[in-house]
């Protein structure tokens, strides 16, 4: 297959050499034919327009070269800049040589078409031409003389008229026969070889021809033309060369033949005298040397012109070549650079493919090789890189802890998929996303990006967050960890963040650690009190009776407040351990609405003043929970609300379920408001950890009560002030599975 | 839209002035066939014409300085018809030479393909005698039909390839070298 370009090339390239050659050719013979006219005269134009076609062939085919190079360097082809600086090295170098010697040889040619002529040498011509006439001249005269004797003789005798038959002509026996009249000084045929005349005619004066007498036989009398036999019938004689056919003089002669006897009209005698061979060669010589001298002196700027003309096709045929092997050669050198610079785009743009074809040994072909064996690595590196890149996805999707790789911008260039189900990310995630617009997308991811956009913006190298966010499951604590990764400068070119969920280890540890307190609190606390508690019974009892009156009431004041705070202490350790307990959860489906109205009704009873509403959402489905720790939650909730309204109408408790979509997850809402003076700003922040309290009395652990249980229950629990006056907390319970399917049983069933 | 414009008004410039160099010398009449007519003789269809040669000033000085200047004589016999072009049934084409003879101060005129010469003391007289046709065999006519008018073309014209080489380029970018009478028709029938 490879030989198929090698053969047209071979073919294309022939067919050009022999156009060249032809050219040539065809510009050696123009230039012949413009020396010698004879023999390659007739040519001329025919090779004119050859030489003219041919190098209009060449111009199409530069110009054809040319368009081809202008669209490779406008749409930036790997080469074409190169191409066109080495064709303008090589055109420049071929041509301006050519021109330089162009301009001389034109110089050269017209000063020795110039040298050709002289005036000296024309003068001698002149010269030459002029004796000959006078040599012929003299000649000639004596020819006049004899003739006009001759017609002198003639017109005194009396030859037998003789008209003109042709048929008789065509026989040159005939004319003999004819011009046989009496012997005689009249007689042509004497008179001819006495006078040494080639030709004797004896015509009348309308110019029939009367008789003749040739020394050649077999020829038709040579008749003279009409001007001559004018000039005789004027009365002047005739004397005039004339050039015969292959190349000698004769001289011709005419001569009025007078009637003497008056008998009839007067005859002409034209007569035809040979010039002596010599005088003939010599004639000959001058005229043809005149001839041409005078021909190539009228010729003269015309020749300047065509050998002009004929340097300046050779010229042009030795530009259009040069420049047409310029190109061919820039092509050919280039194009082992356009493939290098192809094969490099092609490399840059991910082809780790490109098998270059070594086509010589020299350097370039040493470049090429070099080119094949690195493009050979990069692509067993990138085979590497990519194997170490399925290792580490495979590695990746096998951990358990959330990765999000991001780059300099925070768009995701990496994700696992422990990443998307903690991050309860259900959409395709494209490489490239921006991870703080998923964050700002998403509502329960929020959070994240509330924590990461300064991280990131500020370039922390290293850090580490906890953030809660409110899953489909509920409540979910992740600690995320960042990493900036570092480029060649030192800059951060992205991060690694690392998510693991540790909701469950808080809940344990936090378990754990209230459990801890719990016992030491019981074994520290609790355990004295009973002995405090006992102790003080005993005194009361034993020296109680037999104290005086006054004595009496300061111990018994004394002893009951010993013992009413002993008591008070022993309640509070006995709340705190069951805040610190970790209690079985035992969960039934419950009805949030029915479980809230008991426990607005009981505190309807307590406060009857007390302006308790209840807006219930009645399509609220049942929940999976304990029903007792979440009426714990109410009746603490209930209870701070009314301990924090005003005393008796103006206590105006709001209780509120429904049931919304927050995040990604089904959940129950509860909100109790209240309109009392709020939470003060500065316990907002810690209003949910234990002995954090606004109020005068009371153990500090109610609202951390209803957080703990809210978390067992994976809900949420927010407080926060009214705009108006008051504060809300907002209770989130996601909704199970089943209670969820329990409240669907029609759609349950379709299924 | 400009360039296409532009290109159109070039285009047409070049025609015409292609036009213009082609079509003009062969409208040129410098030479002119004042009559011409057919005899028969001897069962041949003679040709007699008259025509004069107005020389320009270039062709005279070629002349005088001994350049042989060539002139072709072409007649056709055409059959007329009513479609297409009429068919060329016999043409005859002759070919004549003027030349000076330096030393006898004459000029030849040749008919170049018999060789036969006719030899004048001045160049009127030749080109007189040049523009003088007569007798010139044309067609036996067993080659005609008798029933058939036909159409008969005669053009006399200067042959600019005889020139010497040299002058040949000049010659025919030259108006003064382009003579030709053009085609002088006219009918006969046997």
């Amino acid at each position: 297959m490879e030989d198929q370009p090698l053969k047209r090339r071979a073919i294309a390239l022939g067919s050009i050499a022999l156009l060249g050659l032809s050219l040539l050719g065809l510009l050696i013979l123009m230039s012949a034919a413009i020396q010698n006219s004879a023999k390659f005269g007739a040519m001329y134009s025919v090779l004119l327009l050859s030489n003219s076609a041919g190098l209009l062939a060449f111009i199409i085919l530069i110009g054809i070269n040319i368009r081809r190079l202008t669209k490779q360097l406008r749409s930036r082809e790997p080469g074409a800049r190169l191409t066109l600086r080495m064709l303008l090295i090589f055109v420049a170098l071929a041509v301006i040589p050519v021109i330089v010697v162009y301009s001389f040889s034109l110089d050269f040619l017209r000063r020795g078409i110039d040298s050709w002529f002289d005036v000296r040498v024309e003068q001698a011509l002149e010269d030459s031409l002029e004796l000959g006439r006078e040599a012929l001249d003299l000649r000639m005269r004596q020819f006049l003389v004899q003739t006009e004797s001759m017609a002198a003789l003639l017109a005194r005798g009396t030859p037998h008229r003789t008209t003109l038959n042709l048929d008789a002509l065509r026989n040159p026996n005939s004319i003999i026969a004819a011009s046989a009249w009496e012997p005689g000084p009249s007689d042509l045929n004497a008179m001819r070889a006495s006078s040494g005349a080639d030709e004797l005619t004896l015509l009348s004066y309308t110019g029939d021809l009367l008789a003749s007498s040739s020394r050649i036989s077999d020829i038709i009398p040579n008749l003279p033309p009409e001007a001559v036999l004018n000039q005789v019938r004027q009365g002047q004689s005739y004397i005039g060369l004339d050039p015969i056919r292959n190349g000698g003089l004769l001289v011709r002669v005419a001569a009025r033949v007078a009637d003497v006897s008056g008998s009839g009209s007067p005859r002409i005698l034209h007569a035809l005298y040979p010039i002596a061979t010599r005088m003939n060669e010599l004639a000959e010589s001058i005229e043809f040397a005149y001839a041409k001298y005078n021909e190539v002196s009228y010729l003269r700027d015309k020749l300047k012109l065509s050998f002009a003309m004929t340097l300046t096709l050779v010229l042009m045929f030795s530009i259009v070549t040069a420049v047409w092997a310029a190109f061919y050669s820039a092509r050919r050198l280039a194009a082992p650079i356009r493939d290098l610079a192809e094969g490099t785009a092609a490399v840059a743009a991910g082809d780790y493919e490109t098998s270059l074809p070594v086509k010589s040994n020299d350097e370039i072909g040493f470049l090429v090789s070099s080119f094949n064996d690195m493009t050979r690595r990069i692509a067993s590196a990138r085979e590497e890189v990519e194997t170490q890149h399925e290792y580490l996805d495979t590695m990746l999707r096998q951990l358990s802890s959330g990765v999000v790789a991001l780059d300099d911008e925070a768009n995701i260039t990496t994700i696992n998929n422990a990443a998307l189900k903690m991050l309860e990310i259900d959409r395709v995630v494209e490489p490239g996303t921006s991870f703080l617009a998923i964050c700002e997308r998403d509502p329960h991811l929020l959070p994240i990006g509330v924590v990461l956009r300064p991280l990131i913006a500020e370039h922390h190298q290293r850090w580490q967050k906890q953030v809660t966010i409110f899953a489909s499951d509920g409540r979910r604590v992740l600690m995320c960890r960042g990493t900036a990764l570092s480029g060649s400068h030192s800059a951060a070119v992205g991060y690694v963040i690392v998510f693991e969920n540790i909701t469950a280890i808080i809940q344990g540890q936090r378990d754990a650690a209230w459990s801890e307190v719990a016992r030491r609190l019981a074994h520290e606390i609790k355990n004295p009190l009973t002995p405090i508690h006992l102790a003080a019974e005993r005194l009361r009892k034993k020296y109680l009776p037999k104290l005086e009156d006054e004595q009496r009431e300061p111990l018994d004041r004394l002893t009951s407040t010993i013992i009413q705070q002993v008591d008070t202490m022993k309640t509070m350790v006995n709340s705190f351990s069951d805040y610190a307990k970790s209690p079985v959860i035992d969960k039934t489906p419950v009805n949030i609405n029915s479980l809230l109205g008991g426990v607005i009704e009981l505190f309807k009873g307590a406060h009857p003043d007390a302006n308790l509403e209840t807006r219930f959402d009645e399509y609220l489905p049942d929940l999976s929970a304990d029903a007792a720790r979440l009426r714990q939650v109410f009746n603490n909730l209930v209870k701070n609300a009314l301990e924090a309204s005003p005393e008796g109408v103006n206590a105006h408790i709001m209780v509120m379920t429904s049931k919304s979509r927050y995040a990604t997850a089904d959940h129950i809402e509860i909100r109790i408001e209240d309109r009392g003076e709020g939470v003060p700003e500065k316990l907002l922040q810690n209003i949910f950890e234990p002995y954090v309290t606004n109020k005068a009395r009371g153990t500090g652990l109610g609202l951390a009560i209803v957080k703990k249980i809210v978390e067992e229950h994976n809900g949420v629990v927010t407080l926060r002030n009214n705009e108006g006056p008051g504060a809300v907390a907002i209770i989130r319970l996601p909704i199970g599975k089943e209670a969820t399917l329990a409240n669907e049983p029609l759609q349950r069933d379709a299924v | 839209m400009k360039r296409h414009l532009n290109w159109v008004q070039n285009g047409f410039v070049s025609i015409t002035l292609f036009l213009a160099i082609i079509c003009g010398p062969v409208y040129a009449s410098d030479i002119f066939v004042k009559n011409a007519d057919t005899e028969i003789v001897n069962d041949m269809v003679l040709v007699n014409a008259d025509a004069s040669f107005d020389f320009s000033e270039d062709a005279l000085n070629a002349l005088h300085s001994g350049i042989p200047i060539t002139i072709e004589l072409d007649i056709k016999i055409t059959r007329p018809r009513n479609y297409l072009w009429d068919p060329k049934l016999i043409s005859t084409h002759r070919e004549y030479s003027i030349q000076r003879h330096a030393l006898s101060e004459q000029f030849i005129l040749t008919e170049l393909i018999t060789s036969a010469r006719h030899i004048h003391g001045s160049l009127e007289l030749a080109i007189d005698d040049l523009g003088r046709i007569r007798g010139l065999p044309l067609a036996e006519i067993s080659e005609l039909d008798n029933q058939t008018l036909y159409n008969i073309s005669l053009r006399i014209r200067l042959d600019i390839e005889s020139l010497p080489a040299p002058m040949i380029p000049l010659a025919y970018i030259s108006p003064s070298w382009h003579m030709s009478s053009g085609w002088y028709r006219w009918k006969t029938s046997l």
